[in-house]
């Protein structure tokens, strides 16, 4: 029954929602908010699943003595800080409004350290850019033609370069970049899409039908 | 020197059919020039109580530039929408225009009680051209009252066409009601406020503010506004509505439409389609699994990036170092995390097997619960039940950013030979893929984001694109079962859907160039 349970409600519930996608009567819209509903509710419950093992192994880190523990430290410290000012003093349920020390610590702290990590995307950009249009062969040098034309077709410079290079009417830079986006883009980003979902419809249904278990604990 | 089958298909499918595309839908530079329509609209002036006739009508190309050349509009009217039109009026270039892109003028040389129809128009590039005829219109005497609005220069028009019905394919408690914009509600109008749409169980009212939309169209196509009216609205029960259209301190209202009654539907109309599709694709897989059963043996073509997961294991074991495993962001609700964990499995195999240590640093608690079990289940199976430990899978934090940080850092740290990025990425993808590559770890990387796909395949050594992720379990297990499932995607879905997808497209052309359109095209529509 280990094994049963599981895959009946795995079964009644992706039917629920594929049936629902096409019969909008009552209750079947009704069921698939409601099995959306308890997923968030096992989601947040288990929640502390996570929050605990995060605390147990960095405790266990800095016990032991384990290599980098200094940054166990900070994991942990960070942790009580935050629960600890947003269960203790921010208000109780008002924990989230402006002006709270829970509010502060997100506004101050968490955001700028956010918002740190995802600037730095622009730096690794620019490195993996560099790897991927080296004109290594043939097939590298038509990419990086077309990321030529296609960043330079998207900056104010463009034109006054069509101009300088006397590229006729319907031909500037800015044209063939919106060429190579609208067509050549497109045809295999929707070549890729199509096979993406392909795949996920026939996942979707071989965990449906229980052909796939293998997210259950075995292959 | 032949070129190879793939370059060939390759080339056609991303070079030269796009290029037959682009040149079917015009070659760069080619613009067509178009007039749009006049779409003249005619009401008897509200509040006024001598009794006149406002007419509106959108600006021609020309008319709202500088060039004083553009020629006046000619106001013609009618007893009869047949004719003759006689001219009444004009109105010039330099007359003060309604609104950025309409004109309006107004007939007070008209008797109540009588009816008239209107047309305008002008001379573009020495031909008349001319607009729809507005009418009949029988100008009404306003009686002066304290709800009377008052006669501006620029006179309000209401909303017209206003239509309500039951929100097709739901759940019921909902209607949906929409109009024609009033022609006063234009672009860069800065005095348009929008509309208010009130409703009442009976005709004659009173009737309530249910809810308000700014100004603007919904459905561009057909120049409509739309608003969905889900407020306790009971099934079965009549409703009644009005519009009305907000301008610089004037209203104006639309007539009132019902009853209408909210009601839910069995079966979606919109996606038939859909539901066909589905259809061939279930039937394909069911087929092909039982090809798999009955022991027919069935080609599935070579996965770099799969095939590289031993060597990629074998390397860190040779290195002594560890093996990483990023299942994603997203939680056990995205498919991709299950495709995700499915690969899981094979590498924890091997990692057992191998004896190296395996890390899964996981943002999500339900995934670190279920890659426990799957990496246990591994374990167990390899015969090496002894060399698991829970602490292998752990939380890190929920939050993108925070997430991305956590394993940038362990990366960095503890240098690992190998890592999997296998699931569902966002703009954290490249930020981990970018530092695993920079300690020079092997990496394979899977996902169906189509936007992180590029950066996996700059920054990893191996990359499952899209299908190829889900494919893994299949492919890796070689189970029977789960390679018919993929033998029928292909098949019932590539095969299938891309004869019909190229039949319909031809179908479609073909229809168009032939001017059927409208609902027969409808048909093919997927919501």
């Amino acid at each position: 029954m280990k094994r049963e349970i599981p895959l009946i409600l795995t079964a009644v519930v992706g039917l629920t929602f594929v049936v629902q996608f096409f019969i909008p009567h009552y209750p079947l819209g009704f069921m698939a908010d409601m099995f959306s509903d308890w997923f968030s509710i096992v989601a947040a419950c288990a929640i502390w699943l996570g929050a605990l093992n995060l605390l147990k192994i960095s405790l266990n880190k800095v016990y032991k003595k384990e290599k980098d523990w200094f940054f166990a430290i900070v994991t942990i410290i960070s942790f009580l800080v935050i629960v600890i000012a947003g269960f203790f003093f921010s208000g109780g349920r008002r924990f989230q409004e402006p002006g709270t020390n829970f509010d502060w610590l997100y506004i101050n702290v968490y955001s700028p350290l956010s918002a740190t990590m995802f600037a730095m995307l622009a730096f690794y950009v620019a490195s993996a850019s560099y790897r991927a249009f080296r004109a290594r062969n043939a097939q590298a040098t038509i990419l990086l033609l077309a990321a030529f034309v296609v960043m330079v077709g998207r900056t104010p410079f463009s034109d006054w370069l069509s101009n300088l290079l006397f590229m006729p009417e319907g031909w500037q830079i800015s044209n063939l970049s919106n060429i190579i986006m609208n067509f050549f883009n497109v045809a295999g980003q929707r070549a890729i899409m199509i096979g993406i979902s392909l795949g996920l419809i026939s996942t979707a249904l071989r965990i449906i039908l229980g052909i796939e278990r293998t997210y259950l604990g075995g292959d | 020197m032949f070129m190879p089958k793939k370059i060939l298909l390759s080339a056609f499918f991303v070079i030269i059919l796009p290029l037959v595309v682009w040149l079917v839908h015009g070659l760069p530079g080619q613009q067509s020039i178009s007039y749009p329509p006049y779409d003249l609209t005619a009401i008897s002036t509200p509040g006024d109580t001598a009794g006149s006739i406002a007419l509106n009508w959108f600006s021609l190309d020309g008319d709202n530039q500088s060039a004083e050349s553009f020629p006046d509009y000619r106001i013609l009217r009618s007893g009869r929408a047949e004719g003759p039109f006689e001219e009444i009026g004009i109105v010039a270039f330099a007359t003060p225009r309604a609104t950025p892109n309409s004109r309006q003028y107004r007939d007070s040389a008209v008797e109540t009680g009588n009816s008239y129809f209107y047309k305008v128009s002008c001379l573009v590039d020495g031909s008349s051209v001319e607009s729809n005829a507005a009418g009949p219109i029988v100008p009404v005497a306003q009686t002066a009252g304290e709800k009377l609005a008052v006669i501006e220069d620029v006179i309000l028009f209401p909303p017209t066409q206003l239509r309500a019905f039951d929100s097709p394919n739901d759940d019921g408690h909902s209607i949906s009601i929409e109009w024609k914009i009033s022609p006063n509600d234009v672009f860069r109008g800065a005095k348009f406020s929008g509309y208010d749409i009130h409703r009442s169980n009976v005709p004659e009212g009173p009737y309530e503010l249910i809810g308000d939309v700014t100004g603007g169209v919904s459905d561009p196509g057909r120049g409509v506004k739309i608003f969905t009216d889900g407020n306790n609205v009971q099934d079965g029960k009549e409703y009644y509505y009005y519009v009305n259209a907000r301008w610089d301190g004037q209203i104006a209202g639309s007539g009132v439409v019902g009853p209408v009654v909210a009601g839910q539907q069995w079966f979606h109309t919109g996606r038939g389609v859909s539901l066909i599709l589905l259809g061939i694709l279930i039937f394909s897989i069911l087929f092909y699994i039982n090809q798999a059963k009955s022991g027919k043996e069935l080609f599935i073509r070579k996965i770099a990036g799969l095939e590289a997961v031993d060597e990629a294991v074998g390397r860190a074991t040779e290195m002594g170092k560890k093996v990483f495993y990023v299942p994603g962001t997203q939680d056990m609700d995205n498919v991709q995390t299950i495709a995700g964990l499915t690969i899981l499995a094979r590498v924890a195999k091997l990692t057992a097997e191998y004896e190296t240590r395996l890390e899964v640093p996981v943002s999500r608690s339900l995934v670190m619960v279920s890659a426990r079990e799957v990496v246990k289940e591994s374990y167990l199976n390899a015969g090496r039940p002894d060399y698991y430990n829970d602490d292998m899978v752990y939380y890190l934090t929920d939050d993108q950013f925070g997430y991305a940080a956590g394993v940038d850092g362990l990366v960095v740290r503890q240098k690992p030979a190998t890592i999997f990025y296998q699931g569902a990425f966002y703009a954290e993808s490249l930020i981990l893929a970018e530092t695993g590559n920079s300690i020079g770890a092997i990496q394979i990387a899977g996902t169906a984001m189509p936007a992180q796909l590029p950066f996996f395949v700059a920054a990893c050594d191996y990359t499952l694109i899209g299908e190829e992720l889900f494919a893994a379990s299949a492919y890796l297990s070689r189970e029977p079962k789960l390679l018919g499932s993929l033998k029928g995607q292909d098949i019932g879905g590539k095969l299938v859907f891309l004869s019909l997808a190229i039949i319909f497209i031809v179908m479609i052309t073909l229809l168009q160039k032939h001017g059927i359109s409208g609902e027969m095209i409808r048909v093919f529509e997927v919501h």
